[in-house]
């Protein structure tokens, strides 16, 4: 019975957390996995967390959670981008959220976590901090330094859409 | 220059979910979330975990080797041409290969994480065998139990194992830092830091530590010249802010990366730890790889992998040559290279453990349920793999 209620209730959330990893990981299959880590864990866990007033909330926590710590152990993986193509008009929407997604990644790891919270998921700055579990004044300064880094890492790709030649992108993972 | 505004506008573009069909199985989890339970009960009830006897499993038995690569499964080709580099001319394909469990010490707290035995690491001769027994280091040394060690807070992670024995791995003594630690002849050492944190990723013949040290966003790779030394932190090329190494070569040379406001390129530094130079990004016969990833280093080798022309595949770089090939599909996570640049790792989907002699991909025997294995460690002639399925797993391959 318990099983039953943990997959109706992992099977509605599935396509939520794949989009929570997939903006975190900025890789699809790498994010499957991250979910695959995090339904897992919740299915350890069902019995004590299927009665939370948040589970949603809780379950959200898990899958950030695990992703940071993917992040620490796993510093010695690099991604390693390759320059864009340069092109000469405008690129279509898919290729500019491809441009995007790969400066995110090149964020680190923590202030990533919080520019997705905080933009992708609109959440405000008190309940980033308790789900990531630090102070509101540390989210807000992360979100500074997230944006900073963002912005410093998009400025090869020039008002005109195109790319510059050469440039070469880079991420840790 | 964009503003803030600006980024957050296209920030908020990557709202979708991934576009690739959903690769998470929740009979696995469900599978996995059991098995992880039960021993969570056992742990409880027990509070030790019971000896495991060495068990040779059944005769040799023939590895599975994959069909040639196929149109729709590999690169084209062209581009699938494993180079056959340094390695020696006399170099036999591996015909079948052998299961062993080894044997886990008794007392070993219970696994909090992972896998309840595993292998991790081997010395090129493979004599010197290194993973974990419940949360515990273990040193196995002719496929005998040599010692146990336990660390606080959780199980270590076990990076490399030198010939003389010297193991080298991290820890996380308290949430959010780490710690380098190497054990020789049965004593367990820190190994010392210039920052919060330290890592230590590989060993070499002169014992000779590489790893890195720092924290979050701000690393730099560094070597421990012996044990008891102060960290080097080696040199970066002009413009460059972060380091961290992979692993050490047998001769000294340390291979990583160097990055920058985010950006990072492979780097080698020379033996003389003194200087080095950028490693090319992945070109296969004159294509570009698309997303390079998981990247592992070995003697002399680099093992990833990457897109070509659409379609995923393994890569290998020969650091003498300077050459990336493209070895077929077939390993998922690419685990460790060797020498000879044989690769071995997981095929995720299928939960199996795979190598790569050179010329094919080949799964390896698993006694246990589903023929569920993992491997994460090759000896130098890669006749000795390490891993686990269901316990502490050595495959022999002749």
């Amino acid at each position: 019975m318990a099983d039953e209620e943990y997959l109706t209730y992992v099977r509605a959330r599935v396509p939520a957390l794949r989009r929570l990893a997939h903006q975190l990981s900025g890789d699809p299959h790498e994010a499957d996995d991250l979910v695959q880590e995090t339904v897992t864990k919740l299915y350890v866990r069902w019995s004590r967390i299927r009665s939370l007033e948040s589970v949603d909330a809780y379950v959200n926590r898990m899958l950030v959670r695990t992703f940071l710590d993917s992040r620490r152990r796993g510093w010695w993986k690099v991604l390693l981008g390759t320059p864009p193509d340069r092109v000469a008009a405008p690129p279509p929407a898919v290729e500019e959220r491809d441009y995007v997604r790969t400066a995110l990644a090149q964020v680190p790891p923590r202030q990533r976590a919080v520019l997705v919270l905080r933009y992708l998921n609109d959440l405000p700055v008190a309940e980033t901090a308790a789900l990531l579990g630090c102070s509101e004044g540390t989210v807000k300064s992360q979100t500074a330094h997230g944006l900073t880094a963002l912005r410093r890492i998009l400025a090869g790709h020039d008002d005109n859409g195109s790319y510059p030649a050469g440039h070469e992108l880079g991420r840790a993972r | 220059m964009i503003d803030d505004k600006r980024a957050v506008q296209l920030l908020t573009t990557l709202t979708h979910e991934p576009g690739t069909p959903s690769g998470v199985d929740l009979d696995r989890a469900v599978r996995e979330g059991r098995r992880r339970r039960g021993r969570r009960r056992v742990s409880a009830a027990l509070g030790v975990v019971a000896v495991t006897a060495a068990v040779a499993v059944g005769t040799p038995v023939a590895l599975s080797a994959l069909r040639p690569p196929a149109p729709e499964s590999v690169a084209p080709a062209a581009s699938v041409k494993p180079s056959t580099g340094s390695a020696p001319a006399a170099l036999a394909r591996v015909r079948s290969c052998e299961q062993v469990d080894l044997a886990t010490p008794g007392g070993a707290r219970p696994a909090t994480s992972g896998d309840d035995a595993a292998i991790e690491a081997m010395d090129p001769a493979g004599r010197w065998l290194a993973g974990t027994a419940g949360d515990d280091l273990t040193v196995w040394r002719d496929r005998t139990v040599q010692d146990r060690a336990t660390f606080p807070n959780g199980k270590p992670i076990v990076a490399a194992v030198s010939p003389a024995g010297v193991i080298v791995g991290s820890h996380e003594p308290v949430e959010d830092t780490l710690q380098a630690w190497a054990w020789s002849e049965g004593k367990l050492t820190m190994l010392k830091a210039g920052a919060k944190s330290a890592q230590a990723f590989g060993v070499n013949d002169d014992g000779t530590i590489a790893g890195w040290q720092g924290d979050a966003d701000h690393w730099r790779a560094v070597v421990w010249e012996d044990i008891s030394a102060e960290p080097i932190v080696l040199p970066l090329p002009a413009g460059y802010t972060t380091s961290r190494s992979l692993g050490i070569s047998s001769d000294g040379t340390v291979l990583g990366d160097v990055g920058r406001g985010g950006e990072h390129l492979l780097y080698r530094w020379n033996a003389d730890h003194r200087g080095g130079k950028v490693i090319p990004s992945p070109v296969v016969d004159g294509t570009t790889v698309r997303n390079p990833a998981n990247f592992v280093a070995g003697d002399g080798w680099l093992a990833a992998e990457g897109t070509l022309d659409g379609k995923q595949v393994g890569l290998r770089y020969e650091v003498a040559a300077g050459r990336w090939t493209a070895v077929p599909a077939g390993i998922d996570r690419p685990a460790a290279v060797n020498a000879r640049g044989w690769i071995v790792g997981d095929d995720l989907r299928t939960e199996t453990a795979r190598l790569f002699d050179g010329t094919k991909i080949l799964t390896l025997p698993s006694s246990a349920a589903g023929g569920r294995a993992s491997v994460r460690a090759v000896s130098a002639d890669g006749r000795l793999l390490g891993g686990q399925a269901g316990g502490a797993t050595l495959w022999t391959c002749s």
